[in-house]
């Protein structure tokens, strides 16, 4: 055998070099040729979450009420940045607050995140700085308007839903995160590139809501009216569209400013007289009592159980229809005599009491009805006022669009409808009716009983003179620490506006007032005052030309020749000590029908006074006239030569109460009120 | 010679089709760029008009104006007998 020559050996190593190259290369490439490049991918891109725009929230007339907003928010890696004289003067020109500009200056600090978040255009020359470090953000706009907050909710600063709508329908607002990859440089810092690769973001779909934001803010500008002047603890106001069961308002409001739970679906109460009518309801459905069938009151003081009812309105005897228009304890108690324990409970379970209207919002309260298993022996009289009972405000609306809607149980309603991105319809409300819960002819003699409430009865100050109103007030004494507190009241009125085919169900609803506390005091006039401004307004979910039916053919009243100026004022006039339920309107002139003598002979039939409808002797009406732009002298001239005596009072600018334009009788006092 | 002509032309080919490629990957980064900018720019300006609107509609709300129109300018909300609902005219009536 030839011994291989050195060079062979050296071409032998050479060639085996080559193999195990050849295949240490075919091992990388064709075995782990996945692994590296993978590995490659990692060095040279990285990706960057891209965060999805959540999904708008829509007034029922399409106008935003909540939206999202992309934002910056920066951070700084002092380490990076080449001349740090050149980032502090850009940090200071973007407005940036002086504690972060002095940490990027701290020596030793690597690393200082900024929590503001800011639009890019105001911090541009920033992100151009090698250091700064910006991270998109999408930021949620939400309205001013705190009541309306509280319907919408809100998100915490990672994004994550807290409550109202944005926590109810999370899973439709947030849509889906995408991400981008980008190219890394030498530096580290991305860049485009065609290899690039992601994931769109899908925005999150828009959700309409039924609420009318004109309306909203009409009821929370008159609830914070109310509080502020009654100087109460808080208030709601509620009001739905009786025949599709849509929330068109919902305000809330708390002296505690820390208070943001949308307590209309979350606070339950005991509603008082505002009950009375389903029990009247009940007794005429099952045939037990005729609206016209006359009762012993016992001029208003009844012992039941060793416990003592009394009525405001005091009579001998009273129909069901005086019952309900004067709100009488002892009459109701008596009336609901004819109905069983279990009947009672029924009846109140079944117009919807003690049970989640299953509005989408979270939290709701079911309210308390207890089974006539745990009732004391007094609970049911109790009951039937409007005690051992709490609603939340959102049911006793429910409730009463039954009445307005001919007897129909509505789901209430808070989202009209939600679109995909592409606009697409993907969910649209429709009404849908719970169960019958009165005839419709019941439904009908409640809605005329209810309007003799407004037109004669305990809240003729939500009346109004082109349109009839019906309604029932409520005053129920308030618990705290399971006691009744003497001078602590809820103070309530349910309206329908306009009585015949009513458009809206409004709940007023007022806490602990200090100024006056009967319903048909404090709480009626709110809701004329919402009524007369929807009226105004350009669009607060009315059906004009469904009004134009509803207007008061007879007006010769004597109230309708009286204008009553704006409801501010006369809740600061409501101020004045109320004596009693027959306290004297201090605004509208025409005169409320004094009360039934407390010992009427139980042997004559009992008349109630009705308001008075006679001719009235024509009265010289007269306009305020206007005086914005002139001086106090010249206003008292005018305000004289009109015809009216003045009173001075001072102010922050010149004004005239009544406003301007108020007609009222010729020697009317009106207060002028002069710049300090 | 022409086997000489045959390998100068593939690697002309060869250099043409390499610089092609860079050329078309350099213009790729920097339209993506450009891109990118853009978009972020148009993020930028909608942000800017999300908050304009804000700004508006907190301006217009009658919360806001409410308390100006009546304190500045002497204005009230109207009676019910003030407001005049006009009856929506026939297609076929003239006006």
């Amino acid at each position: 055998m030839k011994r291989p020559s050195r060079l062979g050996i050296l071409h032998g190593v050479l060639v085996l070099f080559a193999v195990a190259l050849i295949a240490k290369a075919a091992r990388e490439q064709l075995i782990r040729g996945e692994y590296w490049a993978a590995l490659a991918k990692r060095q040279h891109f990285f990706s960057s979450g891209l965060p999805a725009s959540r999904g708008d929230i829509l007034d029922a007339g399409g106008a935003r009420l909540v939206e999202s907003q992309e934002r910056v928010k920066l951070a700084i890696a002092p380490n990076e940045v080449r001349e740090i004289g050149g980032l502090v003067r850009a940090m200071k020109n973007a407005g940036i607050e002086e504690r972060w500009i002095r940490a990027v200056q701290t020596p030793g600090r690597k690393w200082v995140e900024i929590p503001t978040l800011f639009l890019e255009a105001d911090v541009a020359p920033l992100l151009a700085i090698r250091g700064v470090h910006p991270s998109a953000v999408v930021n949620r706009i939400y309205p001013n308007t705190g009541g309306l907050r509280r319907i919408t909710g809100r998100i915490d600063a990672k994004g994550r839903a807290l409550d109202g709508i944005e926590l109810a329908l999370d899973s439709v607002l947030r849509g889906d995160s995408g991400s981008v990859s980008l190219a890394r440089d030498k530096t580290g810092r991305g860049f485009d590139s065609p290899d690039t690769w992601g994931t769109i973001p899908m925005p999150g779909h828009t959700v309409s809501l039924t609420i009318n934001s004109g309306l909203q803010e009409i009821c929370e500008r008159a609830l914070a009216t109310a509080v502020d002047s009654l100087s109460a603890s808080g208030g709601d106001i509620v009001v739905m569209n009786p025949h599709t069961g849509e929330v068109l308002a919902m305000a809330s409001k708390r002296a505690n400013p820390a208070a943001i739970a949308n307590t209309a679906i979350t606070e339950p109460f005991e509603p008082g007289s505002t009950l009375k009518p389903f029990i009247a309801a009940a007794l005429l459905t099952r045939g037990r009592a005729r609206t016209d069938e006359i009762i012993d009151t016992y001029n208003g003081q009844m012992r039941m159980n060793g416990r003592t009812i009394t009525d405001v309105h005091k009579a001998a005897r009273m129909s069901l229809a005086e019952v309900i228009q004067f709100s009488s304890n002892v009459g109701i108690v008596r009336f609901s005599e004819r109905l069983s324990a279990r009947e009672k409970y029924e009846t109140l379970r079944d117009i919807g009491f003690g049970t989640t209207t299953g509005i989408p919002l979270p939290a709701e309260a079911a309210g308390t009805l207890r089974e006539p298993a745990r009732w004391s022996n007094t609970s049911s009289a109790s009951l039937v006022m409007g005690y051992e009972i709490a609603v939340t405000p959102l049911q006793l609306v429910t409730a009463y669009s039954a009445i307005a809607n001919g007897g129909n149980l509505l789901e209430p309603l808070i989202v009209k409808e939600v679109r995909s991105p592409d606009g697409e319809v993907v969910f649209r409300a429709r009404t849908r009716v719970v169960r019958r819960v009165m005839p419709q002819a019941v439904a009908a003699s409640m809605q005329v009983l209810l309007k003799s409430v407004v037109q004669g009865g305990t809240a003729m100050k939500a009346d109004l003179v082109n349109f009839e109103v019906a309604g029932k007030s409520g005053t129920a004494r308030r618990v705290e620490g399971g006691k009744y507190l003497a001078g602590n009241y809820t103070a309530s009125f349910v309206g329908l506006f306009p009585a015949e085919s009513p458009q809206y169900v409004v709940l007023v609803k007022l806490d602990s007032p200090r100024n006056g506390y009967y319903g048909g005091d404090i709480a009626a006039p709110v809701t004329q005052h919402v009524i007369r401004a929807a009226l105004a307004a350009r669009d607060a979910a009315l059906d004009r030309g469904g009004l134009l039916g509803a207007v008061r053919k007879d007006t010769s009243r004597l109230d309708s020749l009286v204008e009553t100026p704006k409801p501010e004022a006369r809740i600061a006039e409501v101020k004045a000590p109320i004596v009693g339920a027959d306290t004297i309107d201090p605004v509208i002139a025409a005169p409320r029908p004094a009360p039934v003598a407390a010992t009427i002979p139980t042997d004559t039939t009992l008349r109630l006074p009705v308001r008075f409808r006679g001719q009235v002797q024509p009265v010289d009406q007269r306009a305020v006239p206007y005086v914005a732009g002139m001086t106090v002298r010249d206003a008292v001239r005018a305000l004289h030569a009109a015809g009216f005596r003045v009173a001075l009072t001072t102010g922050s600018s010149l004004m005239v109460l009544p406003a301007s334009g108020t007609l009222l009788p010729a020697g009317s006092l009106v207060r002028l009120q002069r710049p300090k | 010679m022409r086997g000489r002509s045959v390998i100068l032309l593939s690697l002309a080919a060869l250099v043409m089709v390499g610089w092609l490629v860079i050329w078309r990957r350099s213009y790729g980064y920097t339209e993506s760029t450009v891109v990118r900018g853009m978009e972020r720019r148009l993020a930028s300006l909608a942000a800017e008009r999300v908050k304009l609107e804000g700004d508006i509609r907190d301006a217009s709300s009658r919360a806001r104006l409410g308390g100006v129109a009546e304190k500045k300018l002497g204005m009230r909300v109207p009676a019910d007998t003030q407001v005049v609902i006009m009856p929506r005219r026939k297609t076929n009536e003239t006006p």
